[in-house]
């Protein structure tokens, strides 16, 4: 998935919108964590969309932009703090997956790993997430980040690192 | 880059999906009312520009004030029609109590309810501009100018002007004394306040002195408000000042920043303003304190 070049083919906001607006919200819900912080990050893209285009979107793949836009956004979003979300360490991860185990929580090895997702630095985050949600290769990857695909699959590859280390670590394999 | 087994990269793909089970509806997205394509943003430096456009604008109007004030140019204030202050009084106690600018002849406002009186009023040197040397002695005269009456006051003016050619700023006390055909001092009430100082007034240079008859119309001097009361007399009986202690000084003295002596005389004022009167009683000549029309 690129950025598709202005002009190529032509589609409604609004439609856009209407279809893609549950899915772009999932995918910034993934990325910050919060719904409603995700739902404001949607807005605002949708929004600026607006803003830049007007009511008709001169893309040929307006998804991509509103997803590389997302990632942006969310980055921008983390680096202001004002949503006061705080990246958990290792250990409060532990100690947190440790208790849901301890208690028999069904979901436990799930939720270990959306725990670990969180904890991940942002750009890392936002790569897991397009790598293995959106299901995109290395290049789309590094396509929407806006980096090279070094840097992309970098970016995977010491996320990836991460988050096995922390399963590990809960489960005892360290 | 790490290669995760398949089945680890399908758990962590389970993993993140099983997070957005329950975002399934999200408000939808209204596209901006009132606005069409590239809605201008906030602009917050706006207001700050408009702001600081404006503090600029207040202080350019405020230095060339200051600039035109210092230079010896006519001020652009009220030119009122010949005649006395009417507004200006002195009350029966104003001429016994304790001095004070209250308690002496008023001095009327510099505005229309004040006409026959112009006034320059103290200006304030700003920044940048150049300083204006304060009035030598020889710079200056005085002369006496009827004013009129009311509220059983008697009122006259004295107008200080600078014949120089150079500009100057009145900045000492004047001190005012009434004296007789002798030239000796008049007594006066005690508690009388027979000196102001100057309130820093620019005088423009070569000046004249207001034409007889026309008494303050449109000049640029320093006007001096003396107030005498010859109605009331503070022993009397019946309070009232017989006609045999209505007294007028001669001559009045002005000393300080002024070293002149003129006659308390104008004989193009109306008659009975031709001089300005008083009660010459028990405490003494019953004078107003001496006030500035010009101090704002």
């Amino acid at each position: 998935m690129t950025q598709a070049a202005e002009g190529s083919a032509r589609c409604s906001l609004a439609e856009f919108a209407r279809a893609e607006q549950v899915s772009l919200v999932r995918f910034a819900f993934l990325l910050c964590g919060d719904r409603h912080p995700a739902e404001d990050v949607v807005q605002d893209v949708l929004t600026a969309m607006f803003r830049r285009f007007g009511e008709t979107l001169p893309l040929a793949n307006p998804a991509a932009y509103a997803r590389t836009a997302v990632v942006r956004a969310n980055v921008s979003r983390m680096r202001r703090r004002s949503a006061g979300e705080v990246p958990r360490g290792v250990s409060a991860f532990a100690e947190r997956a440790g208790e849901q185990a301890g208690a028999g929580y069904l979901g436990g090895r799930q939720e270990q790993m959306w725990a670990s997702v969180c904890s991940l630095p942002a750009r890392q985050r936002a790569a897991v997430v397009l790598r293995y949600y959106e299901d995109l290769t290395v290049a789309d990857v590094a396509a929407v980040l806006g980096c090279p695909a070094g840097t992309a699959a970098s970016l995977v590859s010491r996320a990836v690192r991460s988050l096995r280390n922390d399963i590990d670590l809960v489960e005892g394999r360290s | 880059m790490t290669k995760p087994d398949a089945g680890w990269e399908d758990e962590l793909r389970a993993a993140l999906r099983a997070q957005l089970h329950d975002i399934t509806t999200v408000p939808p997205w209204r596209q901006p009312t009132g606005a069409g394509r590239r809605v201008p943003q906030a602009r917050w430096w706006v207001p700050l520009t408009a702001a600081a456009a404006v503090l600029v604008v207040v202080a350019s109007v405020f230095i060339t004030r200051t600039t035109i004030g210092s230079a010896p140019a006519h001020p652009s204030t009220t030119q009122p029609a010949p005649g006395p202050p009417t507004t200006a009084t002195t009350s029966r106690g104003s001429t016994v109590g304790p001095p004070s600018r209250t308690a002496s002849p008023a001095r009327p406002a510099p505005s229309s309810s004040s006409p026959g009186v112009p006034v320059n009023t103290p200006t304030r040197r700003g920044p940048g501009a150049t300083p204006t040397p304060s009035c030598g002695r020889t710079q200056l005269t005085v002369a006496y100018r009827g004013g009129g009456s009311g509220s059983g006051s008697d009122f006259g003016v004295l107008h200080i002007v600078n014949r120089s050619a150079t500009a100057c700023r009145l900045r000492e006390v004047l001190t005012l004394t009434p004296l007789d055909a002798s030239g000796a001092p008049i007594a006066v009430r005690p508690g009388w306040r027979s000196h102001v100082t100057a309130p820093g007034l620019v005088l423009a240079a070569r000046e004249h002195l207001p034409a007889p008859g026309s008494p303050s119309a449109g000049g640029n001097w320093a006007l001096l408000l003396l107030g005498g009361d010859p109605s009331h007399d503070t022993a009397g009986p019946d309070g009232q000042c017989p006609a045999s202690k209505v007294a007028a000084p001669q001559l009045w003295r002005v000393s300080g920043a002024v070293d002149a002596t003129v006659a308390n005389s104008d004989p193009h004022a109306m008659p009975q303003h031709h001089r300005l009167t008083a009660c010459n009683d028990t405490e003494g000549l019953q004078l107003g304190n001496v006030v500035y029309l010009n101090q704002p």
